[in-house]
């Protein structure tokens, strides 16, 4: 995660090339990511386009020695978050099938070693079964290999807190997901 | 060394240690065998987790936004477009919890409601007595009744017309208010002594004397008294006969008649005690035996206790 005063300079001057730019560069890991949180193809994209208009609404009221990808991954973030948040009252009044579209499971029934497929899923489902912004910490360090300063500056918080957050993150991840595992050999 | 904790472990497993501590704690791993459990704990967990996430960003295809959506009036068009999606869908979250929140509520409180109806479902026992279920149904007029009660109570005090039932008060309390202010005193309390009445040897078929009070004034220092007869004979010797109200003293006044047969005759006096009670008018002519009796009632003097008295006729 470089700061690169140049294409802030651009983006700031409301420069088509460098939106394009960014877009090119952004746009997979920022919607893979979002993807992985919310578990749905199509609200990553529209959470994506959002995140990026989002951009280019607000980047002239930012200062130039700017974070960009940092900024970018938290305009992200904040709008998977808010999204969990409705779909969880959503579920609450009955608004919503508690079940997750077949495409995140179908995307990851891949070819390859017997058993693997299923162990992804139940990773997934693992991942969305935990506290949103610990899935998220545990999505940016080990899904996009964001240290933990990178991740603080995305979620706000300090080198030393994302390492604890991590650290809890994947005991409960552990905890969670043995527990269905142990469930199913007995 | 004390065993490392979690944070440590998994610092050692995702990035390039410290040579110092990476040492130490690899030193610590190679002769802590619970230690080493953690470690391969957490490596299995964080390699499952890298390997998973890689192999779903890898396969993924998102296609790309279209670049020449890029300038301001486009972003604006899209993002109003947006701001109406996400407000139609708050709505329809909103609605959706008011429902929930509302449609449980009416639930509840309809039985409640709803007077008069059993209390038993028809899936439920039917209750013990039946008498138990129609309670709503007397308690509801009850409960009117009262109510209209209390407002007929309230409007009737309120129009000031109806004065509230006071069923306690002693028969001192309707005496009039101005005689609350007259101090009780030791003499003023005789039993009334009847007035002894003379026979009347009247002219058959003249009109019968009479005495009646002209006037009575007060200034709180005296009393001015005046006592008017009619229908004595003129040039008659009168006499009024004045009972106190301590019913030993009596006092007699002459008075002079007039050629009408009138005569006036006024009276100062200052304290209670000279407060007259009865007063006759005798007249003493020879051979005369007219008279007139006035009796005083007990309100004509404001300061002074007198007894109550029927009054009587005089002729």
């Amino acid at each position: 995660m470089v700061m690169d005063v140049q294409e802030v300079e651009g983006l700031r001057a409301r420069d088509v090339q460098a939106f394009c730019s960014l877009i090119e560069r952004l746009q997979h890991p920022i919607t893979g990511y979002l993807h992985r949180l919310v578990g749905n193809r199509e609200v990553a994209l529209d959470l994506a386009q959002d995140t990026f208009l989002q951009v280019y609404k607000e980047i002239e009221k930012t200062s130039p020695d700017l974070l960009l990808d940092a900024w970018i991954y938290r305009i992200a973030t904040n709008y998977g978050l808010r999204y969990l948040n409705r779909r969880r009252l959503r579920l609450f009044v009955g608004l919503d099938d508690p079940s997750y579209p077949e495409d995140f499971n179908s995307s990851l029934m891949t070819p390859g070693p017997e058993g693997q497929a299923e162990t992804r899923i139940l990773v997934h489902d693992t991942l969305l079964k935990m506290k949103p912004q610990d899935a998220a910490c545990l999505h940016l360090h080990y899904g996009n290999g964001f240290t933990y300063e990178e991740i603080g500056h995305v979620l706000g918080l300090t080198p030393d807190a994302v390492r604890k957050r991590v650290a809890r993150g994947v005991e409960k991840f552990r905890a969670l997901y043995e527990t269905p595992a142990q469930t199913s050999k007995q | 060394m004390t065993h490392p904790d979690d944070n440590t472990l998994l610092t050692y497993i995702g990035q390039p240690f410290p040579v110092q501590a990476g040492s130490s704690v690899c030193q610590h791993l190679a002769l802590c065998e619970p230690c080493q459990l953690r470690y391969g704990e957490l490596k299995r967990a964080t390699d499952l987790l890298t390997e998973t996430l890689a192999h779903f960003e890898d396969r993924q295809y998102y296609p790309p936004l279209k670049a020449d959506s890029w300038n301001p009036a486009g972003v604006r068009v899209a993002l109003e477009q947006r701001r109406k999606e996400r407000l139609r869908e708050d709505l329809a979250l909103g609605r959706a919890l008011l429902g929930r929140a509302f449609g449980g509520a009416k639930t509840a409180a309809e039985p409640r409601l709803v007077l008069g109806r059993p209390r038993f479902q028809p899936g439920q026992k039917e209750t013990r007595s039946k008498t138990k279920a129609w309670v709503p149904v007397v308690v509801f007029p009850l409960v009117m009744l009262l109510v209209l009660l209390a407002v007929f109570v309230v409007m009737a005090a309120n129009s000031g017309k109806l004065q509230p039932f006071k069923p306690f008060i002693s028969a001192t309390a309707v005496v009039d208010q101005s005689l609350q202010r007259i101090k009780p005193h030791a003499a003023a309390t005789p039993t009334a002594k009847p007035v002894k009445v003379l026979p009347v040897t009247a002219t058959p078929g003249a009109p019968k004397p009479a005495l009646s009070l002209c006037s009575i004034q007060n200034d709180w220092v005296q009393w001015r008294v005046s006592f008017c007869g009619t229908n004595f004979t003129a040039s008659d010797q009168v006499q009024l006969v004045e009972y106190f109200v301590d019913g030993q003293t009596k006092l007699r006044r002459p008075v002079s008649v007039s050629a009408q047969g009138t005569f006036r005759d006024s009276w100062i006096f200052i304290d209670c005690k000279m407060a007259p009670l009865s007063i006759i008018a005798v007249d003493v002519t020879l051979n005369h035996t007219s008279e007139a009796t006035l009796t005083m009632q007990s309100n004509q003097f404001l300061n002074c206790v007198l007894p109550t008295v029927t009054p009587t006729g005089g002729s």
